[in-house]
């Protein structure tokens, strides 16, 4: 049986002429203004997870262009994964996924995960260490940041942190990093905003004395850091025990514990969520992918080290949104893979791969519509092993569209906190607030229309407003509660493609037609 | 690396946000260089230097260091020390060594090709190098052999070859104090930093860039503004270092047929240089290693590193020039030898300056051994078995604090040493700072304690208490523990809150010196020991829980 979203992707997919935003062909969307008309809707509960994958993560397998598989099988003939082997995507013949990415290929015919392909920035550095750097700080190539791009975000909004942090308004972490060290990129001007847990189940009274150390001299410097860290943690790591009290682990897709480093940080992310904690941002990390030699087994390419960790991540992300979806927030929810760089295309001799440049990435959220952002990466004709795939889409463009559509800031606060002006995506967000909602199940028809359309709904009272394809509101009106189906009249409307919204207090939603 | 802004030509009063790593204390503060310090030779100095040298120290020590002098106590603290002994079978009891006999040490046997033995090896090693951290005599080289193991890092668990790991620690412990050109040549063809960079797979036609890029941006040049080397640098010194791999008895082999002999064409940063193929490729690694060393941000790049992990981390433009230029052409003087830098350090007007006492956060190695010592907890055992195993508690709870040996987190080392601007502040953070005081509370814990080579055993906080003299008036007793253990005190506060402990709730100093003597008087009483000892661990707990504990 097809779903609603297998639907919006056949059709998309059927439209044949993909649309292009700065020269980038979207595939699986119709327009992006609607969200800027969208934009100025309530950011406050929404949450983004980070998942960091260090070392630098083998792109060229694990979304694979197969379109150039000849060019590949050249390039990398020892690590290349078997061409029948490779996940068919949905609506697209040219990209396939790992063998191993199953659930995340599911979560995309599903429509809850968009991939954007060849992410980097110009004049790749291919150190490890500055490069995380560069993607943790979102800084220029050549330029050293001391603050991180999610702690400029926060910077935004809590200017004085962490002066009479945590406070009434903000009881909670601004950042939760899991495991101990608390990553660059919640480094805001004057703090970071991260705090580490570890065990969301312990909670260890610290001793806070008054603070009134000289901070002239580094000890003092030094002192006043420890006691603030002691203060925020008594506060915070309550409030943290008192969350994980509320929320179980929902999902029965976990791996058992210690089999997946990535799912048993997702574990506590998701019940920190759950839980009712109000931080914005987490931060979890998966290692290995500094795959220089043997990533794959000998006599199949589809097994192996790097193979294990892609099943990690598509199995961890899989189960954390069933998770979350379970606790009824996954709307609130997006999640966002990254990793320092990709790999060379070709191989290095060691069954491996050097340091690269541009990769994809993965967003996945309930509250985005699936889609496949960006070209297929275009190989050299007769590939060597310094070549890299060049970038297409800075990652900073990646950033200021969550930035917009996940924090709603302004387009000045975006360019202050990036440091530069950088396209925006069209990653297209629906705002649905609980994903199985009768919302969610509102159904229109027909589509394609000509005089009427008709909505079969059991919402009482809901708001209707009709977009065209420039985003521009063309008509809005009040439905009152009187049996399942609501006619809306057409007929005055111009040939095209619209966009319905349909709204009511706990939320909205976002179903495109086309008029005929 | 983080920039900092210049001195202001006023200093001024408070930070505008006291918090903010970005305007480091340094800012509204002048402080003496590298000038010879000629102030007060006291407790307090030879403090300092034996807590910037050793992993902590005792009562003792302080006054060995102190009646020795500035230059003699750096003297010996700047001589090598020998290893006790090798690691050995300490793990017979789960697992049968068909060849070691228990108690008997393995490295000289080298490679064994069971998976399990060779693990339980790799845990063995790991408690011989604590043990040597832990049972160090006056010398700096365990806290040396540890800085190079930040600096040329490696990992037990990837490299996985104990024997491989042991010959790369041996390297590092043997050169410590040696020199940094030399000590760089022998790392690159070390078969554990071959395996563990890669190098072992880099060959003609099929090189691998991985150890030629750490050579220049971890372990010589730095990627800071002055160090402007390109890809193509690194390419070219990958093809310099094709051709070597090792045996399985930890010997490195070179094989000429897999060396690159064409010439190596080097960037405008090292001045066009052209390195000639030589069948011989020791020939070109020798220039290579010139032509690094012949610049002048690599003498630098070595003394920021020494002077972040001995002083503190915050180099600003007044530091650079009274530190670390001075410093750095000691060490182009001395032909790139170690010991005469450290030599000027640890006897400059800088180091023992107002400005750098107590600015290290403890690492968790200086924090547990430190621990240990400065309380007379004495883990060791004469059965070498029991010994060995008893160093791997240590190790777990190392662990615990994010410190693992021979584990950094990854070539780069441990953030607290290279990551701007934080540095030290990465040991501390919400689940770091509870584990410390956790670990410093359940080894007070009666009966259970710390179990240490299937013994249970605690810090017994009476007879520790006995050993300090005046125990019975509690304002003595505070002033010992805080003279031994605070770099700057405590407050009047803060000791009154150690009172208030002691007293348990009342008023009178003679509540404390009651209950303690009566004690005394009648040790067999239960009750009495159990009032003295709750109100002692409460004391102690509160003592070793204080933020200021954490600094060095």
């Amino acid at each position: 049986m097809m779903k609603r979203r297998d639907f919006l992707k056949a059709t998309a997919v059927a439209g044949i002429t993909p649309v292009f935003v700065h020269g980038v062909p979207i595939k699986g969307m119709e327009n992006s203004k609607l969200m800027q008309l969208l934009a100025d809707e309530d950011c406050e509960d929404k949450v983004l997870v980070l998942i960091q994958l260090n070392g630098g993560n083998d792109g060229l397998n694990t979304l694979l262009p197969k379109d150039q598989y000849q060019k590949l099988a050249i390039a990398r003939p020892d690590i290349l994964i078997d061409e029948n082997k490779i996940l068919p995507v949905m609506g697209d013949d040219s990209l396939g996924l790992h063998p191993k990415m199953t659930a995340l290929n599911n979560l995309y015919s599903d429509g809850k995960v968009t991939m954007i392909q060849n992410v980097g920035y110009p004049d790749q550095n291919f150190s490890h260490f500055r490069s995380t750097d560069i993607w943790l700080t979102a800084s220029d190539r050549d330029v050293v940041l001391d603050t991180g791009w999610l702690g400029r975000t926060m910077d935004c909004k809590h200017p004085t942190f962490p002066v009479d942090y945590p406070n009434e308004a903000n009881p909670d972490p601004i950042g939760i990093q899991t495991g101990v060290f608390v990553s660059p990129s919640f480094l805001g001007s004057n703090a970071s905003y991260g705090h580490a847990i570890d065990d969301p189940d312990e909670f260890y009274q610290l001793i806070t004395d008054e603070d009134n150390t000289p901070t002239d001299t580094p000890y003092g410097h030094e002192l006043s850091f420890i006691r603030q860290t002691a203060r925020q943690s008594n506060a915070y790591n309550q409030r943290i025990v008192d969350a994980a009290d509320k929320q179980e682990n929902l999902s029965n897709l976990y791996p058992p514990a210690r089999q997946n480093k990535l799912a048993d940080q997702l574990k506590i992310v998701a019940r920190m969520i759950g839980g009712g904690l109000k931080t914005k941002m987490y931060m979890v990390s998966l290692g290995g992918f500094d795959t220089h030699a043997n990533q794959v087994s000998t006599g199949d390419t589809s097994e192996g080290v790097h193979a294990n960790l892609l099943e990690m991540i598509s199995e961890a992300m899989n189960a954390f949104q069933d998770d979350i979806e379970k606790m009824n927030v996954s709307n609130r929810v997006l999640t966002m893979t990254f990793s320092e760089f990709g790999r060379r295309i070709g191989s290095n001799g060691s069954a491996g791969t050097d340091h690269g440049a541009a990769a994809p990435m993965f967003l996945m959220s309930s509250a985005v519509e699936g889609s496949i952002i960006g070209n297929n990466p275009v190989l050299p004709n007769n590939p060597t092993a310094n070549d890299n795939l060049d970038m297409e889409i800075d990652f900073r463009s990646v950033y200021a569209t969550v930035l917009r559509d996940w924090f709603c800031l302004d387009e000045e606060k975006i360019k202050d906190v990036l440091y530069g002006d950088f396209d925006l995506l069209p990653l297209k967000t629906t705002s649905i607030r609980n994903y199985d909602s009768s919302l969610a199940r509102v159904k229109l028809f027909p589509n394609p229309a000509s005089d009427f359309i008709y909505l079969e709904t059991e919402l009482n009272g809901f708001s209707i407003d009709i977009f065209d394809n420039k985003g521009l509101r063309i008509l809005k009106q009040y439905e009152k509660g009187k049996g399942p189906l609501h006619q809306v009249q057409i007929n005055h409307l111009a040939k095209g493609k619209y966009n319905l919204r349909i709204s009511n207090s706990s939320g909205s939603r976002v179903i495109p037609f086309l008029k005929q | 690396m983080a920039h900092y802004p210049p001195l202001l030509a006023t200093p001024k009063e408070t930070p505008e946000n006291k918090y903010a790593n970005k305007k480091p204390p340094h800012y509204y503060y002048k402080v003496s260089g590298i000038e010879p310090y000629t102030g007060p030779w006291n407790e307090e100095t030879s403090k300092h230097l034996l807590r910037r040298c050793l992993f902590g120290f005792t009562k003792d020590q302080i006054e060995t260091v102190k009646n020795m002098g500035l230059s003699n106590a750096v003297d010996a603290m700047l001589s090598n020390h020998n290893s006790y002994a090798a690691p050995i079978n300490d793990y017979n009891d789960n697992y049968s060594d068909p060849n070691i006999n228990p108690g008997e040490e393995w490295v000289s046997q080298g490679y064994n090709p069971d998976p399990t033995l060779n693990n339980l090896r790799n845990r063995s090693f790991q408690n011989w190098w604590f043990g040597e951290m832990v049972e160090q005599p006056m010398s700096i080289q365990e806290k040396l052999t540890l800085f190079w193991h930040n600096h040329f890092a490696t990992q037990i668990s990837t490299v996985n070859f104990a024997h491989f790991s042991y010959g790369t620690n041996q390297l590092l412990r043997s050169n410590s104090l040696g020199n940094f050109k030399d000590l760089v040549k022998a790392i690159t063809l070390d078969p554990g930093m071959l395996l563990y960079l890669n190098g072992y797979k880099n060959r003609k036609f099929k090189p691998d860039e991985n150890y030629a890029r750490e050579l220049q941006e971890l372990f010589t040049l730095g990627k800071g503004d002055a160090s402007q080397y390109t890809e193509d640098d690194v390419k070219e010194a990958a093809r310099i270092l094709t051709g070597w791999t090792f045996d399985q008895n930890a010997e490195v082999v070179y094989f000429s047929n897999l060396h690159d002999t064409g010439d190596k064409q080097f960037s405008s940063f090292y001045n066009n240089q052209v390195i000639k193929g030589n069948v011989d490729a020791n020939v070109e690694l020798d220039q290579l290693i010139d032509m690094i060393f012949s610049q002048e941000e690599c003498a630098k790049y070595i003394i920021r590193k020494l002077y972040r992990f001995f002083v503190y981390y915050v180099i600003d433009d007044e530091i650079e020039s009274k530190v670390i230029t001075p410093l750095s052409q000691t060490l182009v003087l001395n032909n790139f030898e170690i010991k005469p830098v450290l030599d000027q350090l640890f006897k400059s007007a800088h180091f023992f300056d107002p400005y750098t006492k107590g600015a290290i956060i403890k690492n968790p190695m200086d924090f547990l051994i430190g621990h240990f010592k400065a309380v007379n907890f004495d883990g060791r055992r004469s059965n070498l078995i029991e010994r060995s195993q008893g160093f791997s508690v240590m190790n777990l709870l190392s662990e615990i604090l994010q410190m693992t040996i021979g584990e950094p987190p990854n070539v780069a080392g441990w953030s607290a040493y290279h990551q701007s601007p934080q540095y030290h502040e990465h040991w501390i953070n919400s689940v770091t700072l509870p584990k410390r005081n956790q670990i410093a509370d359940v080894v007070m814990i009666r009966p259970n304690g710390l179990r240490i080579a299937g013994i249970n055993t605690f810090i017994d906080v009476i007879a520790l208490s006995e050993t300090v003299p005046g125990v019975n008036d509690p304002n003595l007793l505070i002033d010992y523990w805080v003279d031994l253990l605070y770099t700057k005190g405590l407050t009047q506060d803060q000791k009154d809150t150690l009172k208030s402990i002691l007293l348990y709730g009342q008023s009178e100093d003679y509540y404390w010196t009651v209950a303690w003597e009566d004690y005394q008087a009648n040790k067999q009483d239960q009750q009495k020991l159990l009032t003295v000892y709750y109100i002692l661990y409460g004391f102690y707990k509160q003592l070793f829980n204080y933020p200021e504990y954490q600094l060095s």
